[in-house]
């Protein structure tokens, strides 16, 4: 009986791959499944090295925060495999994953004073020790003394400046003393990672500005790896090492901060990143060269007009490999191109009440559920006719391009108009060392950066110039960068 | 500040009527629920002559005050009466009832609100469906039972066999378990979580993070467990009957008293009503000056 058992045990031990051992941490074909049927995690891979600061950033509802409670084992794993540390952890009790969590609100013990909100962690868990009995080392687990509990906090609350505040109650204490008592709590347990849940939202601003670069060095003193999750892109490119940039479940991007702000993978990312947004015009592309509106016309040289083939000889037979056998891996290749596309943060998760609704309706009505889910295989389709179209001849693209990219000149009636657009002022915000300056082409806001040397006033006529280098080019059927 | 005082005196003058009609409202009902508790307190100080000539007045004419229906209670012929054993018997009840209500429902409250089972909606929609039905009905087929089960075990004479009924069936009430609940929802689950990471145990979470928060609402399950109990007539009456005097509750020893009309009767009748309300005064004004101090300091910044 008991050799069988041990038969069965060993068949369920998941191979660790060589992912799992080259990272920390290693999240394999993820999905998140709820019990009401959203999915709110699809296919999530990424790898983490020790030591790196990944931020996961995106609208609220993209499952970034999900995917964050998947790996401190709040929640559980409906599909794929997470490796922490080379060990298979999927099924692995929160407490003994080695992790240390800071949630969006604090979550401080409300009775207890900010030295027993720290020394929580230290009182109840046993920790092993080595000790020699008899010339012989062994590992004793056992609870700290006060002494060594009294070391541990004292250190913490050293690190995050905590020291008079120990003995008041977490009421007493500003947003700010709160997250530090938070992250006091987390560094003392001494694991290698850390995740952080949105730890600087509940704050005001300017404290925010001054927690980021306190965690970001907090990070380096410990060397811990941190994977935190937040919704705003300025936190994400100023702390991260590498970002991984998540729209309603799906990965969009992941990179170094400065690639994704300077290579968007799509046009979700590039319009999510950056502060202000990057300036998206819908325009015409022929033979080499895109037109903007009838008087600016751009070469992009014969480099592009050949990756511009390939790119769309390569969608066009994804596609039609999708349409040929439609089956549930392109419903979903299908999904990921649609969250690209939209940037509204429609929330994933239904609630229960609406989707027993739904369920009921669907039961109702059988031939609306067949029409709902050939709703993707038709558009898949579509999208094919459209890439066939756009492959050759004329068809539309969408160009992004940074505000601090465009040129704006003063109009002067003896000026060279060539490639240039004449508009107006229509707002203009000043930031202190630089104007952002709001005009209006082809009906749409756009922004432009500008030195605060410059006099500008609201109703001014410029020429805009664009850096014909820097222009991002947006496939609009599928929203990848070409 | 001069503007202030003028809005002030003018919001008063506003509506000076609607005032005096609330005030004489509130007067007129408070004056319906506390007269019969002045004439039972003040009619248990009167002497026999007074209770034969004044009986309606609420307190006893001067020289006519007397402590004889406490005393006459209390001790009788020499030796300490009935009164204090009846109070002992409805505090032992009601204190196991508190006690065992406050572990049940603390506990299924917590199960149901931090901790994931299969059927827990199921569950939860079956007690909230049974508090619909009135408790009266089910008290047939309890007392069957009860009867059954005394007979069959042989225990029919078994003060605790009869004890342990009057308490268990009255720990089945969903309305505390509700309103734990729901305090235990107002709790930001970030605290379970963050506490569960730490390497808590269920039991220690419960003990050291949620239960000192929910010192108020403790209180209350406490206060109005005690005063449900100590009040309970009819199960009681139904169990204790035919057991003689010495199994009775405070409640069912009263109601024995208030059934004869004699007038003489009457002033015994006021004393020891009077006197089984004084623990439920004490646990109320314990409880309310905790309460209010619980809900002060549990205020949580979330």
């Amino acid at each position: 009986m008991k050799n069988e058992k041990e038969v069965n045990e060993n068949e369920q031990v998941v191979d660790i791959n060589q992912r799992a051992k080259e990272n920390f941490v290693s999240f394999q074909n993820i999905n998140k499944i709820y019990p009401n049927g959203a999915q709110a995690v699809f296919d999530f891979n990424l790898d983490v090295k020790k030591n790196e600061f990944i931020v996961l950033v995106g609208p609220s509802g993209c499952g970034k925060s999900t995917t964050l409670r998947m790996l401190a084992g709040l929640e559980n794993i409906t599909s794929g495999q997470l490796f922490i540390d080379e060990h298979f952890s999927n099924f692995t009790l929160s407490k003994e994953r080695k992790i240390s969590m800071v949630f969006q609100s604090y979550a401080l013990y409300p009775q207890m004073t900010v030295y027993d909100n720290i020394a929580y962690p230290l009182k109840i868990n046993k920790y092993p020790f080595e000790e020699d009995i008899d010339g012989v080392k062994k590992t004793i687990y056992r609870k700290l003394t006060k002494e060594e509990i009294d070391e541990k906090v004292f250190n913490a609350a050293k690190i995050l400046d905590l020291g008079p505040y120990l003995d008041r109650q977490p009421r007493q204490l500003s947003g700010g003393q709160m997250q530090r008592v938070a992250l006091g709590r987390a560094i003392v347990k001494n694991v290698p990672l850390f995740l952080m849940d949105e730890p600087l939202s509940n704050l005001d601003a300017k404290l925010r500005l001054s927690m980021r670069s306190e965690i970001v060095k907090l990070h380096n003193q410990i060397g811990a790896t941190t994977i935190y999750v937040t919704h705003d892109q300025t936190e994400a490119m100023t702390m991260a090492s590498r970002v991984v940039v998540m729209s309603k479940g799906f990965i969009q991007q992941i990179d170094a901060p400065k690639m994704i702000y300077n290579h968007p993978a799509n046009i979700f990312v590039a319009k999510f990143i950056g502060s202000p947004a990057m300036n998206i015009f819908e325009t015409d592309y022929e033979k080499g060269f895109i037109h903007l509106g009838e008087e600016v016309k751009i070469p992009l040289g014969d480099k592009f007009v050949k990756r511009h083939d390939e790119f769309y000889k390569e969608k066009v037979n994804e596609f039609e490999n999708i349409t040929k056998d439609f089956n549930l891996q392109s419903e979903q290749y299908i999904k990921k191109i649609q969250s690209a596309l939209t940037t509204d943060a429609a929330p994933i998760e239904k609630t229960k009440k609406t989707a027993f609704f739904s369920k009921l309706l669907k039961a109702f009505k059988k031939d609306e559920k067949n029409k709902m889910e050939n709703k993707q295989e038709v558009l898949a389709k579509e999208k094919l006719n459209l890439l066939k179209a756009a492959a050759n001849g004329k068809h539309q693209v969408f160009i992004g391009i940074r505000p601090e990219n465009m040129k704006a000149i003063k109009y002067q009636k003896d000026m060279d108009k060539t490639n240039k657009l004449l508009t107006k002022v229509t707002v203009c915000e000043l930031l202190g060392a630089e104007y952002n300056i709001h005009f209006t082409l082809f009906n749409q806001d756009t922004i432009v950066k500008m030195p605060a040397s410059e006099d500008v006033k609201v109703g001014d006529t410029y020429a805009i110039e664009f850096d014909t280098k820097k222009i991002a080019i947006f496939d609009p059927i599928t929203g990848d960068v070409i | 500040m001069k503007e202030g005082s003028m809005t002030i005196s003018r919001k008063n003058k506003s509506k000076p009527i609607a005032k005096i009609v609330a005030f004489i409202i509130l007067l007129i009902v408070c004056a319906l629920w506390i007269l019969p508790l002045i004439f039972m307190v003040g009619t248990s100080f009167k002497d026999e002559a007074d209770l034969l000539t004044n009986p309606t007045t609420l307190f006893p004419s001067i020289d006519h005050w007397t402590i004889d229906k406490y005393t006459s209670f209390l001790i009788r012929d020499g030796h300490i009466d009935n009164m204090p054993l009846w109070m002992m018997n409805s505090f032992i009840i009601a204190i196991a009832k508190v006690v065992l209500t406050l572990v049940l429902d603390c506990l299924a409250a917590y199960a149901f609100v931090f901790l994931r089972f299969v059927g827990k909606k199921t569950v939860y929609s079956f007690l909230i469906i049974s508090m619909t039905i009135p408790g009266v009905i089910a008290t047939t087929a309890m007392f069957a039972m009860y009867a059954t089960s005394a007979k069959t075990l042989n225990l029919v004479d078994s003060q605790v066999f009869t004890y342990i009924w009057l308490i268990i069936p009255g720990l089945s009430g969903v309305y505390n378990l509700l309103l734990m609940r729901n305090f235990f929802n107002s709790i930001p689950h970030d605290i379970v979580e963050s506490a569960r990471m730490d390497g808590a145990s269920n039991l220690r979470i419960f003990w050291t993070n949620i239960l000192p928060l929910a010192r108020s609402t403790i209180l209350i399950i406490v206060l109005f467990t005690f005063v449900g109990s100590w009040n309970d007539l009819f199960w009681p009456q139904l169990l204790l009957s035919g057991h003689g005097q010495s199994w009775e509750t405070v409640t069912v020893a009263l109601a024995g008293f208030a059934q004869g009309d004699d007038l003489s009767n009457m002033g015994v009748n006021m004393a020891t009503a009077t006197f089984s309300l004084i623990p439920i005064m004490i646990v109320f004004f314990v409880a309310q000056n905790k309460m209010i101090e619980g809900l002060s300091t549990t205020g949580m910044k979330n």
